[in-house]
């Protein structure tokens, strides 16, 4: 077998190994946005399934919040409506406007229930409003999660090898989810 | 050698710029970075801490105390300190951290998911509330935290069977680490084959040449076909078309290939870097467990 031959050979190999690492390394990298999508899809839904509960129990105290009790319940039925996929930048802007729209209603409840001791005080409020305070908080983590793994499947498409496999295959770039920060911050009331 | 010379460098000020977003400590049972408690308290809570991890029904609990959260909210904090202490067993995540902010009086409960079945926002809030905040308002922290441990074990001592959720998540992170565990079995197994069948050409004479090349596709192919049925089609048209397109490619644009290098590089140092920063610590205590940012904050004033 003559030099040229296993020049060529080896070259081939090599080829082959880097091609097929680099499209292992974009399906992983694709597969983990599709996973970080899906837990920040459930923590919106966790937060959704907190609410009816929560305000059952605001009712019970502050009958006279009619107003925002109806605002809530109607930004959730909103939010919950919209059919969200990560590859059509529209669904995704309406999915964050209606969860900003429920975050702020949310928001403004959790400051005018401050004006009620005894609701305070009821141990089934105190463990939702944990539960509120803990699920806002992985949604945060949630969405964070979601763009640092958008981030690198961004740069990896980008980037050699990855740059010419992704044409082959098809693989576009993802949008990031920012949601308003300043809708979903509660603001901190103290009396 | 002038262009290595200047990629370390760029690599060495791009490592120090990654670390330098949250200093996380090391990594221990009872980290004291505020110096707060005697060696004699210490102990005590380590002891707690130890049997709470040997528990049937337990956590991989670690407590973390500190003067003031270095940098924006004790939630990101915690978050991030758990996640680099890697608390709790992969796939189980039942890691449990509690930041205690004294001189900020604030404190966070850090709950791996799958406790939060057993240990909800509600239960460990109230744990916050009843067990540690008044110990801590007294000014006895070793009571605190001995108390918070205890509390954190009875609950957990007393819940029944871990509910749905925390199992289908707990397996649907197996799953995800089966997953590509089997996708690193396929691209291996392609490796194997490939390096055999190079061998073998070269070892043979010349015209068995394009037979060997030929099987080498095909059982490279059928093999990664087991594994991932998408990377026996692209082996396939990797092992044709590739060769031109890189050519071009690289003639076209001679900075990407210097990335791609840089990034080989900077994967390598930045593994290493890790793998050194964990074997130093106390490993036997720090599994491979996940925080998805549940739990409870409060504050002690």
């Amino acid at each position: 077998m003559s030099t040229k031959n296993i020049v060529v050979l080896a070259v081939l190999a090599v080829l082959a190994l880097i091609g097929l690492s680099s499209y292992n390394g974009l399906v992983g990298a694709d597969e983990k946005v599709n996973a970080a999508w899906g837990q920040v899809q459930t923590q919106y839904q966790r937060r959704a399934d907190l609410i009816p509960s929560l305000v059952e129990t605001v009712k019970g105290y502050a009958a006279h919040e009619r107003g925002t009790l109806e605002a809530v319940l109607a930004a959730r039925a909103k939010a919950t409506q919209v059919n969200v996929s990560t590859t059509d930048p529209k669904s995704l802007e309406q999915f964050k406007a209606t969860q900003g729209e429920l975050s702020a209603t949310l928001a403004r409840l959790m400051a005018v229930v401050e004006a009620y001791p005894n609701l305070k005080a009821d141990g089934n409020f105190r463990h939702l409003q944990d539960e509120l305070a803990g699920t806002e908080n992985r949604i945060a983590v949630a969405r964070r999660d979601f763009n640092d793994s958008v981030r690198a499947y961004n740069t990896s498409i980008r980037s050699f090898p990855g740059v010419m496999m992704a044409g082959m295959i098809g693989l576009q770039r993802r949008s990031f989810f920012e949601a308003d920060e300043a809708a979903a911050k509660a603001p901190s009331v103290k009396f | 050698m002038r262009h290595l010379l200047a990629a370390l460098l760029l690599l060495l000020l791009l490592s120090t710029a990654v670390h330098a977003e949250i200093a996380v400590p090391p990594p221990g049972l009872v980290v004291d970075q505020a110096g707060v408690l005697s060696a004699a308290d210490r102990q005590d809570v380590e002891t707690a801490l130890r049997s709470l991890r040997e528990a049937e029904h337990g956590a991989a609990m670690a407590i973390l105390v500190i003067d003031h959260v270095p940098d924006g909210d004790i939630e990101t904090y915690a978050l991030t300190v758990g996640r680099a202490w890697k608390l709790g067993r992969a796939g189980v995540n039942d890691g449990l951290l509690l930041v205690h902010a004294i001189k900020d009086k604030r404190y966070r409960f850090e709950v791996g998911p799958g406790l939060q079945g057993d240990l909800p926002d509600g239960a460990i809030g109230d744990i916050g509330r009843e067990a540690f905040v008044p110990k801590v308002k007294a000014g006895d922290l070793r009571g605190a935290y001995v108390d918070t441990v205890a509390a954190i074990a009875a609950r957990l001592k007393a819940a029944t069977p871990t509910p749905a959720t925390a199992d289908t998540q707990a397996a649907s992170a197996m799953d995800a680490q089966a997953a590509s565990a089997a996708g690193d079995d396929g691209f291996t197994a392609f490796l194997v084959v490939a390096g055999v069948i190079v061998v073998l050409s070269i070892l043979l004479r010349r015209r068995y040449l394009h037979s060997g090349l030929a099987a080498a596709a095909v059982s490279a192919g059928t093999l990664t076909f087991y594994a991932e049925p998408l990377a026996a089609i692209a082996t396939f048209a990797v092992v044709g078309g590739l060769a031109g397109m890189v050519v071009t490619f690289l003639a076209r644009n001679p900075g990407v290939f210097f990335d791609f290098l840089f990034n080989i590089v900077l994967s390598s140092s930045s593994s290493s870097s890790s793998s050194s920063g964990s074997s130093s610590s106390d490993s036997s205590s720090f599994g491979g467990g996940d925080f998805d940012g549940g739990g409870a904050s409060g504050s002690t004033d």
